[in-house]
């Protein structure tokens, strides 16, 4: 049996983003210990090319430097921001959330918080992969409130869509796994008009993966707000 | 002083020496990880804190509860009516038995919601009650009622769940009521009075002190939590704003935001937190507001005074527990006996909550003591005195010792189809010792209440 409340706007919103935050920070993980091996091994620029693609000039001496800069830089992609975003925003629909997941997310946010004048090593971060592995999986397991996952579904799906684009500017890849985001798109809002990618420009293609959002909810601002995040 | 181990109590400690006692670090952990947060601003800073938590429950003897549950009950029956009538007949002041000026004066009362009738009559739908155990008299005193936007039950109800985990030992030997049915009982309340349409917990948002427990109580009733902007008032009924554009009737909100906040075109217009229009809804009777509008004036602190009449009054009783012996220099007689005795009296500002307001005369400065007095000259209505109760301080597990710190006993208590006292509560104890200001806003902790039959 299913419990389904009623979602506000602000409420949709926040766990819209709260699954973009969590995709983000799980991607960007693999994406830092992945190229941390290529700072050692081939390429010690490799860090700055990945950030460089997510609009951020990073700057570092080796290859821990990197991972540091990767989690506490100040920059809008650093893990630790972009865990904060996720916290807060789970922090507003938490009533929604199973609570086992919820107190994964605290808990990684506690220890990065508490971490910041220590060291960061690659496996601390594959933990922390894991953990956001967990975290995921407890929400998929959740039956009772299928429309509040649904949100976070989106906007995992979003927040994926928008890492692909941006890191590998692979359109057949979002194309394969668009259905996905369109049938959950659906489910939300029986008035959906399903996304079709035509276009092979990737900035083009961001704007209609990103705009989604906004044609599940009523409020048009809401795939720019960062009110949010 | 600590209350006498009762033989309840000692089938706790009986219990607690054969545990694990390393395992109390995990409650400090659960709280942690789950955010269990009781948020406080300081210096203009907000800050995030969970709530100091403390292991040795307080116990109370079931039979001893019985007796509390009746007398709370009795005086919820009686500040339910009183409301009633305050904002209907006004009989109470008719005949005399509260001073007509006493409620005209109370910053709680507001005269424009004379005559509007809250669904089924309720008024009081969740009330928090202060109380303390008196050493001297070993009575259970009635301190404060919180018939606004009580808050702390979230609290035992979280940490009672950590402890069945913890520590299964005394769930399995102890005779515990239980608390969970809390959520239900809200639930049924809300559903009672529900005008038609979604019950739904109104939360100022993410940076108020108790949002944690705003989240939580959703979560056990099912209730849609909003914040003011996701509800609107059209044609004196309230719509949530649901995402996709829809809008669906609201038929009950437990409000957990004061009045002045309620409405920006009824009370404090800069209110950003409110609903424009909701008042109209509720004098429209078209919207149950929980707590309703206008409670204040039944916990006033000058309003108190009367309780005891007014349980004569309207359940031709007697009271069944009793108020601290409280004086009203409003009165010439109260006057004079607390302008003479100020120093063993505690003076209470009737405008303030939360532990602040309150002024313990031995401990004045002379210069103090002087403008206390004057202000009591100058305002009579302003302030109540009360003699200070020596009510007993609770063990606590304090850096690996246990000390005693003084302690009082939130009840919380449902008015729905029947009225129902959470068979638990909330006991809040004061981090220093001798501090009688257990208040969690003056930065104090808090314990289980477990209700036990041997």
């Amino acid at each position: 049996m299913t419990n389904d409340v009623a979602i506000s706007l602000n409420t949709a919103q926040r766990l819209y983003w709260f699954g973009r935050y969590v995709q983000r920070a799980e991607t960007l993980l693999r994406e830092l210990v992945n190229s941390y091996d290529y700072v050692i091994d081939r390429d010690v620029d490799d860090g700055r090319k990945l950030y460089a693609k997510l609009g951020v000039e990073l700057d570092y001496s080796n290859a821990l430097d990197f991972l540091k800069q990767g989690v506490y830089g100040e920059h809008s992609s650093s893990i630790e921001s972009i865990i904060r975003w996720a916290r807060e925003n789970a922090i507003e629909t938490r009533h929604l959330l199973d609570e086992r997941g919820f107190a994964a997310l605290n808990k990684i946010h506690n220890h990065i918080v508490a971490g910041r004048d220590s060291v960061v090593s690659p496996t601390s971060l594959e933990e922390m992969i894991d953990d956001f592995a967990l975290i995921l999986g407890i929400f998929s397991s959740e039956l009772g409130r299928p429309k509040a996952y649904n949100f976070i579904r989106l906007g995992q799906y979003t927040e994926r869509f928008d890492l692909i684009l941006r890191l590998y500017s692979d359109l057949d890849l979002v194309n394969a796994e668009l259905e996905g985001m369109n049938a959950i798109a659906r489910r939300l809002n029986d008035s959906y008009q399903p996304l079709v990618i035509s276009a092979t420009d990737i900035s083009e293609v961001l704007d209609g993966v990103n705009g989604v959002i906004s044609r599940v909810i009523a409020d048009k601002t809401s795939s720019q707000s960062q009110s949010q995040g | 002083m600590i209350e006498p181990v009762s033989p309840e109590y000692k089938k706790f400690y009986d219990i607690f020496e054969s545990v694990d006692q390393t395992k109390v670090s995990e409650f400090k952990d659960f709280l942690d990880a789950n955010a269990v947060n009781f948020n406080l601003f300081k210096d203009g800073s907000f800050i995030e804190r969970s709530f100091p938590f403390d292991m040795i429950p307080r116990i109370i003897p079931k039979e001893e509860f019985d007796h509390l549950e009746a007398g709370i009950i009795q005086r919820v029956k009686a500040l339910n009516a009183f409301l009633n009538d305050v904002y209907g007949e006004q009989k109470i002041l008719n005949d005399g038995i509260v001073p007509r000026e006493y409620v005209d004066s109370a910053k709680g009362f507001l005269p424009e919601f004379m005559g509007v009738i809250s669904p089924k009559g309720i008024r009081t739908h969740i009330s928090g009650i202060d109380l303390v155990k008196d050493a001297v008299t070993n009575k259970w005193i009635i301190l404060e009622d919180n018939l606004r936007v009580p808050s702390g039950v979230s609290y035992p109800l979280t940490i009672r769940r950590a402890f069945r985990h913890t520590y299964p030992e005394f769930f399995e030997s102890m005779k515990i009521s239980k608390i969970k049915q809390y959520g239900d009982q809200l639930k049924a309340a809300m559903d009672y009075v529900n005008t038609g349409g979604l019950n739904v917990v109104l939360t100022p948002g993410r940076y108020n002190s108790a949002y944690y427990e705003h989240s939580y109580l959703a979560k056990i009733t099912g209730a849609t939590l909003a914040l003011g902007e996701d509800l609107i008032v059209e044609n004196n009924e309230v719509f949530l704003r649901v995402y996709n554009g829809e809008r669906r009737r609201v038929g009950a909100i437990y409000r957990r935001l004061d009045d002045d906040f309620l409405d920006p075109q009824e009370f404090d217009a800069e209110s950003l937190i409110g609903v424009p229009h909701l008042a109209a809804a509720y004098r429209a009777g078209n919207v149950a507001i929980m707590n309703s509008i206008g409670n204040g004036v039944a916990d006033d602190k000058g309003i108190y005074y009367f309780v005891p009449q007014m349980i004569q009054y309207y359940l031709n009783e007697e009271p069944l527990l009793s108020n601290a012996p409280t004086y009203l220099p409003y009165y010439e007689k109260d006057r004079e006996y607390v302008l003479a005795n100020i120093d063993t009296l505690v003076i209470k500002d009737v405008a303030e909550a939360g532990g602040y307001g309150v002024l313990f005369g031995n401990r004045l400065t002379p210069k103090e003591r002087e403008e206390i007095i004057a202000m009591i000259v100058a305002d009579p209505r302003r302030f109540i005195a009360q003699e200070v109760i020596e009510f007993y301080d609770l063990p606590c597990m304090m850096e690996g010792e246990i000390l005693p710190r003084k302690a009082d006993l939130r009840a919380y208590v449902i008015h729905g189809e029947e009225i129902s006292v959470s068979m638990g509560g909330l006991t809040r104890y004061a981090m220093e010792e001798g501090n009688y200001l257990v208040n969690s806003s003056q930065g104090g902790g808090f314990k289980d209440t477990w209700v036990v039959e041997l």
